[in-house]
């Protein structure tokens, strides 16, 4: 999970220095290189350092601060580094659960547990990250511990 | 155990009577909304013998054949204004006007037509069939045990045709789950009979015999009490409308007929603004100026007035089984149905004003329906204006009917405080945004500039004070309850078996201070403006509520229908 990640956000570093370079370049072909250049190299520079520190290291926090649990009462999710933020979904409310997977996570065989309950403001719950097998599995756990309670 | 197993044919007939039943009232234990806001001549037209079988939708049935002319207002309500001109044209003999007219008025009549004469409604074994359109067919079937209400809007052309617009509501989606634009009063008793009676335990009735054969049997069900639960008094009307902003709505609606129809360009609105800037300080134009906003206000709350009164006029609440049915309006008459355990978040509001005046008014969340922007008729009146007005001290009798077991009081221990730290903190917050008002004020003037952030740090903080007290949370038995707001108090309650989520959120600053804030989700759109998410709660405090909340909900089956 913390390699995909950080391939993510490596990727998106790439973008962000690939987009300084064009307007650089874009900037030194028409003007040469003058004081405004060097200022625009500089935070360019920066910018794409940090993107790069943080892409790396981001990832392990965010890693280290999402933690979820499942048993036949609800699934609950911790997650959020700055901002935390607990959630509990009880199982009785669960409305429908299903497993997403983008590009990136199907290369690393990840996927997302999305959790949709009937209510308001957090009517869908994610979990990104998971094994896609495993997402699989707690998708059928909690469909099967639906019915059995539904029954 | 319900009355409404009582078929409008089965014996419980009886001819009206006279000009003051505006709505059919063929049922003797089915007295909804038979009191009188009259409208004399809407009985005239109606025939009085009594139903056929063939009314009842067990089979095919079309819709009332005013639905021509309702369906043909309701699409030229959406382009009034070029619709009148193009008439006002074509009247004057001119081709071009004739011709749109003609481009507007033709296709418009022709769906109408289309539309008419392709939808078909029925209920058959447990479900609503809805069958319309002709090259594209939509065939919808909704199952009746997941109609949550039934609300009919009625304005006057409705009343004096016998017919109402029928809103069928189910849980889901923030839009009516089907429109049936209109049906004859029988029609919609017949309809209202086979939904409900069919959904009530009990003797089942063979519903699904299409050549309506059962129908002759009497219904051996007694028929259950109608308890009058609230009637509003006009003069309850009057109050709340003084108490409340209405008025400035309409203000904004003829705001925007002055800009539509270029008023600022005619002479009489020049000639007034001439007047205006005519102050030059003298104590009779002062006078003059005064006289003028204080005439202004007072139209503002007669405007309010006058929008209480003409929705809500004739309000009446009353509990059939577990059914709870509204009904009100001057002109436009809605009624609607809410099953009682269908009831997710209940809601209290009191203004300052009404405060003063011992009123309060009730709204309520259902799943589904009525989204919070949606303020057409029927979604208004059954959710976010449940009870528009009320005296505080019959708020706990009101709220023990709607569901049942349900003590309130406001006034018992149980509230819990927020962290002893939320005061200091909300303060400090207050402070922190006047000095960034006075950062803000010293570029415009480096002299005066920062006056601005002085000014209003007292009001700030003494905002903050009276918002950190106001704010209480409490969870009593399963109810789980918050209260907040300073002018405007709200108080919300839900309970455990209708909690969706429970949520724990800490932001870097509430770490900081050990606080928290504490969500409770529930299924409803929002039109009671108040959600569960206390802030500033003690940590450890809202830890072990969102524990003991999520624990508890767990147990609980929801219920939505």
């Amino acid at each position: 999970m913390i390699r995909a990640e950080q391939t993510g956000d490596l990727m998106f570093t790439a973008v962000l220095f690939l987009g300084a370079a064009i307007w650089i370049a874009f900037y030194w072909s028409f003007h040469g290189i003058d004081l405004f250049w060097q200022i625009l190299v500089a935070a360019a520079a920066v910018v794409v350092g940090t993107s790069f520190c943080f892409s790396i290291f981001w990832p392990c926090r965010t890693f280290r601060h999402t933690r979820w649990g499942l048993d036949e009462s609800g699934l609950e999710i911790h997650k959020g580094v700055l901002w935390r933020h607990r959630i509990v979904v009880p199982m009785s409310r669960v409305q429908h659960a299903d497993v997403s997977q983008g590009p990136l996570q199907r290369s690393f065989g990840l996927g997302t547990l999305t959790v949709h309950t009937a209510g308001t403001s957090n009517a869908s719950v994610d979990l990104a990250g998971l094994d896609h097998a495993v997402a699989l599995r707690m998708r059928d756990q909690i469909v099967r511990t639906r019915s059995d309670q539904h029954v | 155990m319900s009355d409404r197993n009582d078929l409008p044919d089965s014996g419980g007939e009886q001819p009206r009577t006279g000009p003051d039943r505006p709505w059919s009232d063929r049922n003797p234990g089915q007295s909804w909304p038979a009191e009188s806001v009259a409208a004399p001549e809407s009985e005239s037209d109606q025939p009085t013998e009594p139903v056929p079988p063939s009314d009842l939708p067990t089979q095919p049935t079309w819709l009332h054949p005013g639905s021509l002319i309702f369906d043909l207002i309701s699409h030229f309500r959406q382009l009034l204004i070029p619709a009148v001109i193009a008439l006002f044209s074509a009247a004057q003999g001119s081709w071009i006007g004739i011709l749109v007219a003609a481009l507007l008025f033709v296709p418009a009549l022709f769906f109408s037509a289309i539309r008419y004469f392709t939808f078909r409604y029925m209920v058959v074994d447990g479900e609503m069939v809805i069958r319309e359109g002709l090259l594209f067919r939509r065939l919808r079937t909704i199952p009746v045990a997941k109609i949550q209400n039934i609300d009919l809007i009625q304005n006057p052309l409705h009343r004096i045709m016998g017919v109402a617009e029928v809103r069928v509501e189910t849980a889901s989606g923030k839009e009516s789950e089907a429109t049936l634009r209109v049906l004859a009063m029988r029609q919609v008793m017949a309809l209202r009979q086979e939904i409900f009676g069919q959904r009530e335990p009990g003797p089942v009735r063979p519903v699904s015999d299409p050549a309506g054969g059962d129908l002759q049997e009497p219904r051996s069900v007694p028929a259950a009490t109608t308890e009058t639960l609230l009637e509003v008094p006009v003069i309850w009307l009057i109050k709340a409308g003084l108490a409340s902003n209405r008025g400035i709505l309409l203000i904004g609606v003829v705001a925007g007929v002055i800009y539509q129809y270029d008023l600022e360009s005619s002479e009489w609105f020049k000639r007034i603004i001439d007047r205006l800037p005519a102050l030059d300080g003298s104590v009779f134009n002062s006078l003059l100026l005064a006289g003028g906003v204080l005439v202004v206000l007072v139209i503002f709350r007669l405007l309010g007035i006058v929008w209480y009164v003409l929705r809500f006029s004739g309000y009446r609440l009353t509990r059939h089984g577990e059914d709870l049915r509204v009904s009100c309006g001057l002109l436009t008459r809605v009624s609607a149905t809410i099953p009682r355990k269908r009831i997710q978040f209940i809601s209290i509001h009191r203004t300052l004003i009404m405060g003063w005046m011992g009123l309060a008014a009730i709204r309520i969340e259902t799943a589904g329906g009525g989204g919070g922007q949606a303020e057409d008729a029927s979604a208004m009146v059954s959710r976010r204006w449940f009870v528009p007005v009320i005296p505080g001290d019959r708020v706990a009798g009101l709220l023990a009917e709607l569901r049942p077991g349900l003590q309130w009081d406001e006034t018992t221990p149980g509230w819990q405080p927020l962290a002893d730290n939320a005061r200091p903190r909300m303060i400090r917050m207050a402070l922190i945004q006047s000095v960034i008002v006075g950062l803000i004020g010293l570029p415009v003037s480096l002299q005066w500039g920062w006056l601005a952030g002085v000014m209003i740090a007292p009001v700030l903080m003494w905002w903050a004070n009276r918002k950190s007290r106001a704010m209480r949370y409490c969870r009593r038995q399963d109810q789980v309850i918050y209260r907040s707001g300073v002018l405007n108090r709200k108080t919300s309650l839900t309970f455990l078996d209708k909690v969706q989520t429970a949520r724990f959120d800490q932001s870097p600053f509430d770490r900081r201070w050990r606080q928290a804030r504490l969500t409770v989700d529930t299924a409803a759109a929002g039109p009671a403006e108040h959600r569960i998410t206390v802030p500033y709660l003690a940590a450890a405090f809202a830890n072990q509520e969102y524990r003991v909340i999520s624990e508890n909900s767990a147990r609980y089956q929801p219920d939505f229908g």
